[in-house]
């Protein structure tokens, strides 16, 4: 439907460029935006990835946090660009596949451990964003999910520039 | 069935490659920024088991600090005493702390010193400890008493830090790790300072 609207004029060319757009520019400006965050302050960040106390101890915590958050402003960069653009969208898929399950454990071992109800956890998950609520990040990383999904599997024409 | 294959395979090493492009940029960028992590330091140095705070009764008793050699006589080799509010307050209250054989260090981050820490206090904050063991070293080399501490509650970096020095050869008896924190210091409406780390001991 949305490539016969494409054909059939000039305005639903454009409004369909904007609609695939959209996606890119939503998970690649916030892929950039913490990611910046993250690596202005590394240390924080690995501190956070530390108190994932579920993850085993290492040097590769070292690692993590100091080449993720350039990661993230790459991957991002090129879903907003469209260079490399499934790649890219492929890699924040399993990126944010992730980052959700790691967060859903941590707030859930929260929850276990203070008996608060699941939404009102509340903690640092080293995202980028400080402290969140368990469900309202769950619920960002959806959305984040389902833009990283729709750049990666809607085939059709190119889609390397902005509208 | 082979052609369906191609595009997920194309899909995937171009992925792989992507995934080694921004693995090279980042170690690159970490190098470069002067924020970056170090990437072979352990960061979080275990400690062994700290010994409990001491009985209040005991604590509030006014005496000096106690000497290297006698702290040592009081625990295990390589423990770090943990002190709670009463025991810090003595401290800090001590002469011997005007005089530099008490000393009290931040774990905190510099931002967090700055909006409030025990008076006196020197930043330590361990994650970029090159900055600090300058300055911070000969302090703990004439101090009979060093008195480490972070926010109170959960945080361990008073405990990492701790461990860095020891491992810097700070002998453990001199250490002491204040657990209630800045916390547990302003709740108890004990005084705060505000402002950077370039006040004396």
């Amino acid at each position: 439907m949305a490539e016969a609207l494409a054909k059939k004029s000039a305005p639903g060319r454009k409004l369909l460029a904007a609609a695939r757009f959209l996606p890119r520019l939503v998970a690649g400006g916030v892929f950039v935006w913490f990611g910046i965050q993250k690596a202005l302050d590394p240390v924080d960040f690995l501190k956070q990835i530390h108190a994932y106390e579920f993850f085993p101890e290492g040097l590769w915590m070292n690692w993590t946090a100091a080449i993720l958050p350039w990661a993230e402003i790459v991957l991002g960069a090129c879903l907003v660009t469209g260079i490399r653009l499934r790649p890219a969208a492929l890699l924040s898929v399993a990126l944010l596949v992730f980052f959700t399950a790691a967060v859903f454990l941590r707030g859930w071992a929260l929850h276990a451990e203070t008996g608060a109800a699941l939404c009102a956890v509340r903690f640092d998950c080293g995202c980028g964003a400080g402290e969140v609520w368990l469900c309202r990040k769950l619920a960002e990383n959806g959305v984040l999910l389902a833009a990283a999904l729709l750049v990666l599997l809607w085939r059709g024409a190119p889609a390397r520039r902005g509208p | 069935m082979s052609q369906d294959r191609r595009p997920i395979l194309r899909l995937l090493r171009q992925s792989a490659e992507l995934a080694l492009f921004c693995a090279a940029f980042g170690l690159a960028a970490n190098w470069l920024s002067p924020r970056g992590l170090r990437l072979t330091r352990d960061y979080f140095p275990g400690l062994q088991s700290p010994q409990p705070p001491a009985p209040a009764a005991e604590a509030t008793e006014e005496k000096p600090p106690q000497s290297a050699a006698s702290s040592a006589q009081a625990g295990q080799a390589g423990s770090i005493r943990m002190i709670g509010l009463e025991e810090a307050r003595r401290l800090w209250e001590s002469p011997e702390r005007e005089a530099g054989l008490v000393l009290f260090l931040d774990a905190r981050s510099p931002e967090e010193f700055a909006a409030g820490h025990i008076p006196g206090a020197q930043l330590f904050y361990h994650y970029r400890a090159e900055a600090y063991l300058d300055r911070v070293l000969p302090l703990c080399e004439a101090a009979e008493a060093v008195v480490v501490y972070c926010s109170g509650g959960a945080c361990e970096d008073s405990q990492f830090a701790a461990a860095m020095l020891t491992e810097l050869g700070v002998p453990s008896a001199k250490l002491r790790i204040f657990q209630d924190g800045a916390r547990g210091w302003r709740e108890a409406g004990l005084p705060l300072e505000a402002g950077p780390n370039d006040s004396a001991p």
